[in-house]
């Protein structure tokens, strides 16, 4: 009962005081609840605001929320790919990690922002630049992750593989990979929960279209609920997405909670 | 009628030794470690002994004292400083499923179903799926988990864990087995009941059984053969004369107790005594 009151009450709570901040500060600089939730409404599916800037040729919000999460999803798969498979075979070659390790602790250690103009000089300002930064970045992140996870594996079960018969590719795939996921998990959760200010970022920085990109123009054009609006819908899409990232999860891990449900 | 020290199954069944595969030759071995405070570790000097084709040898020693280092040296995962391990007369370089393990150590892949835990080396070696069905299946119901196969290890008790380990080398048909310490962290009743299990199919499958152990009961209950090590150092290799099954009583015989004194005696513990069980082992004095 508890699991589902205290979420509730939390967002009760946040409404609460953001009505009560809208009241104080004035709704035209901080629009309350209802008005950007109507603004919500009006837009989502068909804005006429949209189409009368020629931002739109009909459609409304969505379009541009679909066009963000498009390039987080991509960057975070290819991203992801890349990360963990570098970071598992990174085990097993040690040409490898010596290769990758200081790249990625350099690369790690610099504010992804700084790279974000580049991104754009190189790639444009098309969807591209935006994908490769959310995969430039979780790429890194994975890495990371999935080398730390693979080295917190307990060695035995590499060395019960090897004297199963076990090879390199086959103990990568079959002892790396699944004994390193329940702690990937935390590293893919916080590169999805990142790449979606990144992507939004790169938008701001340049690009013609995206949930970033129409915050930044209804700042230009100083429409406050509709700054509002696209950041909560950032927020809920965010929220959305990791949760199935959760449930996905806990697909693949569900042999760890099998002892749980019977108190091994 | 069986003799004593002639090896027979739980119930009494003796059991037949055909050779398979060739004799374990350890050659001089030795293992030395650099401690991290700098200074060198002689974990095992100049260990030579032969293991024949079919046998369960118990290698006893304090902790610390190098069993599970020479365990590992034949396994292929420590490589030796000096010295050879050959096994059917073929150089061990390396791991091998020709010298599967059951560790001290859970090392049954929480992550894999228990069928798929006990094909894991089947899988390895390219067995075909029928084939690897029938196999786990085999073994499976051997350890009395043929009702578990669909379950996760999580799901399962300490020493059902064990059996999996168990099945899962077993099904590799291997003729060398390696175990370090297998069952030391189980309770008193599982570990019996898996030294009976182990005996029983041991008696069916003729593997050379490397055990490790430091429980001298259960090296008496399993052994044909002892050996010592101390201080890195094969201090002795002596022959358990005792008919089996090895209960209470048979242990509770005067040669067994002989024999308990004799190892203790070896170990440090209480006074050696002369014994003509004792066989030579294919050691260069050092």
């Amino acid at each position: 009962m508890w699991a589902v009151a205290i979420p509730i009450l939390g967002i009760a709570l946040f409404v609460g005081i953001w009505q009560a901040l809208s009241v104080r500060v004035g709704i035209y600089t901080m629009p309350s609840p209802s008005i950007v939730l109507r603004h919500i409404q009006d837009n989502f599916f068909h804005s006429e605001y949209l189409v009368s800037h020629g931002l739109s040729t009909g459609s409304g919000y969505i379009t541009h929320i679909a066009f963000t999460a498009r390039n987080v999803i991509i960057g975070v798969l290819i991203g992801s790919t890349l990360g963990v498979t570098l970071g598992l075979l990174s085990m097993r070659s040690t040409a490898l990690k010596d290769a990758v390790t200081p790249l990625a602790a350099t690369f790690g250690a610099a504010p992804i922002f700084v790279a974000a103009p580049f991104f754009l000089i190189w790639f444009g300002i098309q969807p591209t630049a935006q994908v490769l930064m959310v995969a430039f970045y979780t790429t890194i992140l994975m890495y990371i992750f999935s080398r730390r996870a693979a080295e917190n594996l307990a060695a035995q079960y590499v060395e019960s593989a090897l004297t199963l018969g076990g090879t390199g590719g086959s103990i990568v795939r079959r002892i790396y990979l699944p004994g390193a996921i329940p702690e990937i998990r935390g590293g893919f959760r916080v590169a999805l929960a990142g790449a979606w200010g990144l992507a939004a970022i790169a938008e701001l920085l340049g690009a013609e279209q995206g949930a970033g990109f129409l915050i930044k123009f209804f700042a230009t054009a100083f429409v406050i609920d509709g700054m509002f609006a696209m950041a909560l819908l950032l927020g809920i899409v965010a929220v959305l997405f990791d949760r199935l990232a959760v449930l996905g999860f806990s697909y693949l891990t569900r042999w760890a909670e099998a002892g749980r449900r019977l108190g091994l | 009628m069986t003799g004593p020290g002639e090896p027979t199954t739980t119930a009494g069944e003796p059991i037949d030794h055909p050779a398979r595969g060739g004799a374990v030759h350890i050659d001089g071995v030795s293992c030395v470690f650099q401690h991290r405070k700098g200074h060198l570790v002689n974990a095992l000097q100049d260990v030579s002994f032969t293991v024949e084709p079919g046998e369960l040898v118990c290698v006893v020693g304090p902790s610390g004292h190098g069993k599970t280092t020479l365990l590992r040296v034949i396994a292929g995962l420590q490589p030796p400083t000096g010295g050879k391990v050959t096994v059917a007369g073929k150089e061990v370089v390396g791991p091998g499923s020709d010298r599967p393990m059951v560790f001290q150590q859970d090392t049954v892949f929480p992550w894999m179903h228990v069928r798929d835990n006990v094909e894991f080396g089947l899988r390895s070696k390219g067995t075909a799926k029928g084939e690897r069905e029938k196999t786990s299946n085999r073994w499976l119901a051997a350890v009395g988990l043929e009702t578990f196969a669909d379950s996760w290890p999580k799901e399962l008790s300490g020493g059902m864990r064990k059996r999996v380990a168990l099945a899962a080398v077993l099904a590799l048909d291997a003729n060398v087995i390696l175990m370090d310490e297998p069952f030391g962290s189980l309770d008193y009743f599982t570990r019996r009941s898996l030294h009976e299990l182990l005996l029983d199919l041991w008696a069916q499958t003729h593997n050379t059984i490397f055990f490790v152990t430091h429980d001298i009961e259960e090296a008496l209950i399993l052994a044909d053969r002892v050996l010592l090590i101390k201080n890195g150092q094969l201090v002795d290799d002596l022959r358990v004369g005792l008919p089996r099954p090895r209960d209470e009583d048979v242990r509770a015989r005067p040669e067994a107790v002989e024999l308990q004194k004799t190892i203790l005696g070896h170990l440090g513990f209480g006074a050696e005594v002369a014994d003509d069980r004792r066989i030579p082992a294919e050691v260069s004095e050092p």
